[in-house]
């Protein structure tokens, strides 16, 4: 009855493009310790940045792809610069961040809804679509599981091998230590800020290119994202790996149970804010802690 | 449009919010409880004044149904709240007014799903629509002056006072001897039933709701609303609800007689984002900052200060 | 029966040991000290007692009732009161409200009574307000009444935290280094006042001191905790007197354990 397969592949597809937007999230939330509403506009940007060069049938989807992930990291590293950054300063507190995330969120959406209006563009390219072992599968999805495989592994290998990635993995667990610890907390904390967001945006990028290009593309997942990350443990990447994966099982077997029980297929989003509001009460602390 | 309507029009709107902000001041302002799902909250009171409404109950049963429900929905997510860091009481309160959202939508039998219901006014056929209107603004401002006095009430008092400690330090107030968690249950079920009434007034009002006019855009009007104005000012809340429903409507009335090169409706969310920014970074007591207890106590010692 | 009975408590952080079956009496209307070197678990003794902290084993007895992981509130109904050794000021708010938020059960606290007994309430706030008065000019911090707890110094919190374990009129007061921070003539003064409400409402202290002139002085019974355990006890002198007393001190003593 269920065509398992491709509810596996689907929901690897989904998992992947969590991973993408989510891997800066996790990492931003755990290092400056508040949640970035304004994550959504970072994946929604990249996503209109990449429309530049989709909007012909003939474009190249690799240079979309690294004009986001770039347009995106910068966008990030200026809203920290000017917004989070003078807060965190005066000493604000988690609310007031969260706040301020929220109010820089509308100020970028509205931005990008009065240079590109509010109506729903479309990517021209046609990625094509086959079948692999009885699954249907498109070039596209296959792009956006290789992002995520190299994702995956560069970060592991930047979170193990590297100078960088030890310091964040030490400022996230203890930030007083890591700053007497002679680790340029600054700039680390910037380049998370940078490639995290640079990730969304490419995240951005593929989803834009799976739906459709509307100013509230980031904010339609972000919630989602939320889950994943706190499913995962904030600050905790392996955790958000799994965690994406899972809630891309849950969504894509949701989406299939609700049809065969009847309800409607709005209640899939639903099910991820139970999954996160039980994951809440229940292990606060995620999968990785 | 007739201009005083508009006033009046104008009246109504700030009164409903002026409800929502003052609400959520009692829960963010003086218990420091980060409520992030008024809308859902508002939702239900709306959506109980209109299945009442329609059984042709007269409309106080109806406003107190809707608070009624309203209350009960925030003892359910009182419980999360006592376990929970602000930012997952942010996060959790957001989603579920969204899930709430989402079942009123897909449930068409529960109230018309996305077709929306149409709601019966609290007044029975008064001539004109200016009429009307002047009904409304009276009725909600009772509303509201009567939630604006429980807030100071308890803002003012020895249950305010422990609401500003729980605010601060949880475990201390505990060590002094009061269970915490009945405070926060008390609050957000207040707020909540303040919101409820909102929701009533406000589905009344409107004749006609639907899910789409209950987006989360809602709970951060309301958020915009409370920061502006002064957190933990009752009287802030009140400024706040007035001069964002006032720049609100202001933008759009110029959209009328300015083209700019700018589309209003951009502009202003772009220019409120802005404004909450700067208020945080420059003046995060708001227009209207804290005042201390006021109670006989400290009376007593304003005036004489040894004894 | 004995006043106050803590029975072998045990208390694990992670993989460590800090409470290793901590056992003491306390008796009714005494002055009692906990001394030890830092880290000996004397605080993380008073909050397991109070039920800020679950203990791991172990009971609490106070008025031979158990009082073992009773929420802290609780706790504070039952006569026992904690001033913290780091202030737990509600910064933002008065010095005055400071005090009476700590007063005990009373009129107003509540949905209703805060709404529809409001004479009520203001009546009691004055005579509150009188005692809170009292308590100021004891820790002589009387010009700083309206000012937000927040402006004080380190000195002046800590004066303002006892003053806040006072107003409660506890039975039994638990206090952690009550004269850290305070110049000596009003330590003195603190002390002073501690052993009058001792002797006048029969006030039971347990106190974790560093400045053992001050239990000498004034401390019936000491208790020498060591890496989690009650290493010596008896009267200050002969305590303060014992070889042991000094090495433990010193640190020459076995580290926590695993």
């Amino acid at each position: 009855m269920f065509d398992t397969g491709q509810i596996f592949f689907n929901a690897a597809v989904t998992g992947s493009l969590y991973l993408l937007a989510g891997t800066g999230l996790t990492l931003t939330y755990g290092l400056s310790r508040f949640p970035n509403f304004a994550y959504a506009e970072f994946i929604t940007f990249g996503g209109y940045i990449g429309y530049l060069f989709l909007q012909r049938a003939d474009g190249s989807l690799p240079v979309a792809l690294i004009t986001a992930f770039f347009a995106s990291g910068i966008l990030s590293v200026v809203s920290y610069r000017f917004c989070f950054r003078p807060l965190i300063d005066r000493k604000a507190a988690l609310i007031p961040l969260m706040i301020a995330s929220i109010a820089l969120g509308y100020v970028i959406r509205y931005a990008i809804g009065e240079v590109w209006s509010w109506s729903a563009l479309s990517y021209q390219p046609v990625w094509s679509a086959f079948e692999l072992a009885e699954i249907r599968v498109t070039a596209l999805w296959l792009y956006l599981v290789g992002a995520a495989l190299l994702t995956g592994t560069s970060l592991h290998f930047l979170l193990t091998h590297t100078k960088t990635g030890k310091a964040i993995r030490a400022i996230a667990s203890n930030p007083e230590l890591a700053l007497v610890s002679g680790i340029n907390s600054d700039r680390v904390i910037l380049f998370t800020w940078f490639t995290g967001a640079a990730l969304a945006g490419v995240a951005g990028v593929f989803r834009a290119a799976d739906t459709q290009l509307f100013p509230m593309l980031g904010w339609d997942i972000l919630l989602i994202v939320f889950a994943a990350v706190i499913l995962g443990g904030i600050g905790s990447f392996y955790g958000l790996i799994a965690a994406a994966f899972i809630l891309g099982l849950v969504e894509n077997f949701g989406v299939v149970l609700l049809q065969a029980v009847g309800l409607s297929t709005e209640y899939r989003m639903a099910i991820a804010f139970l999954v996160l509001i039980l994951v809440l009460i229940v292990r606060p602390k995620g999968l990785a802690r | 449009m007739d201009p005083l309507f508009y006033v009046f029009d104008t009246l109504v709107f700030v009164g409903i919010f002026a409800l929502l902000t003052v609400s959520l001041n009692l829960e963010y302002g003086f218990t420091g409880l980060g409520n992030f799902g008024k809308v859902a909250f508002f939702m239900a009171g709306a959506y109980t004044y209109a299945l009442l409404a329609n059984q042709q109950l007269p409309f106080y049963l109806c406003l107190t149904g809707g608070a009624a429900v309203a209350g009960i929905t925030g003892i359910l997510v009182t419980f999360p709240a006592l376990r929970l860091r602000e930012d997952y009481l942010a996060i959790v309160t957001l989603s579920f007014g969204e899930i709430l959202r989402i079942i009123i939508k897909a449930e068409e039998g529960i109230a018309g799903g996305v077709r929306g219901i149409w709601v019966p006014s609290a007044f029975a056929p008064l001539g004109s629509m200016r009429s009307l209107a002047v009904a409304n603004v009276l009725l909600v401002l009772c509303c509201l002056a009567a939630a604006f006095l429980l807030a100071q009430l308890l803002a003012h008092s020895p249950y305010g006072r422990i609401l500003r400690g729980i605010r601060e330090d949880d475990v201390a107030v505990q060590a002094l001897g009061k269970n915490t968690v009945l405070y926060k249950l008390g609050v957000l079920t207040a707020g909540s039933a303040i919101a409820g009434v909102a929701g009533g007034l406000f589905a009344q009002y409107m004749s006609f709701i639907d899910p789409y006019m209950f987006l989360p855009l809602v709970t951060f009007f309301v958020w915009i609303m409370l920061i502006l104005g002064g957190p933990g000012n009752n009287w802030g809340a009140l400024v706040g609800a007035l001069l964002v429903e006032l720049l609100n409507r202001g933008t759009r009335i110029l959209k009328d007689y300015l083209t700019l090169p700018v589309d209003p409706n951009n502009l202003q969310f772009i220019l409120f984002g802005l404004l909450i920014i700067l208020i945080l970074l420059y003046r995060p007591q708001g227009l209207l900052p804290e005042g201390p207890v006021k109670t006989a106590a400290r009376r007593m010692f304003q005036n004489a200060p040894s004894a | 029966m004995d006043f106050f009975v803590a029975d072998r408590l045990v208390k694990n952080f992670g993989g460590l040991r800090v409470l290793n079956e901590t056992s003491l009496t306390v008796k009714e209307g005494t002055i009692t000290g906990l001394v030890g070197p830092n880290g000996s678990g004397k605080t993380t003794f008073f909050h397991v007692v109070y039920g800020l902290l679950r203990p791991d084993a172990g009971e609490v007895y106070f008025r031979g009732e158990p009082i073992t992981c009773l929420p802290a509130y609780r706790v504070y109904s039952k006569g026992l009161a904690l001033a913290f050794q780091l202030p737990r000021l509600f910064s933002r708010l008065t010095v005055l409200d400071n005090l009476l938020l700590a007063t005990g059960r009373r009129s107003g606290e509540n949905f209703g009574t805060a709404l529809f007994r409001r004479r009520h309430w203001q009546e009691e706030e004055i005579k509150l307000a009188e005692k809170a008065r009292a308590v100021l000019e004891l820790v002589e911090l009387t010009p700083l009444a309206l000012k937000p707890a927040g402006e004080l110094s380190g000195g002046q919190r800590k004066l303002l935290e006892i003053g806040r374990a006072l107003m409660a009129d506890p039975v039994m007061l638990l206090l952690d280094e009550p004269a850290a921070g305070v110049n000596p003539v009003l330590g003195r003064k603190i002390y002073a006042t501690l052993e009058r409400l001792r002797r006048e409402k029969r006030l039971t202290l347990l106190i974790i001191e560093h400045r053992l002139e001050m239990l000498l002085d004034h401390a019936q019974h000491v208790y020498l905790m060591d890496a989690g355990r009650i290493a010596l006890a008896g009267e200050p002198a002969r305590v303060l007197a014992d070889p042991a007393f000094y090495k433990i001190y010193a640190g020459e003593s076995r580290q926590w354990q695993s």
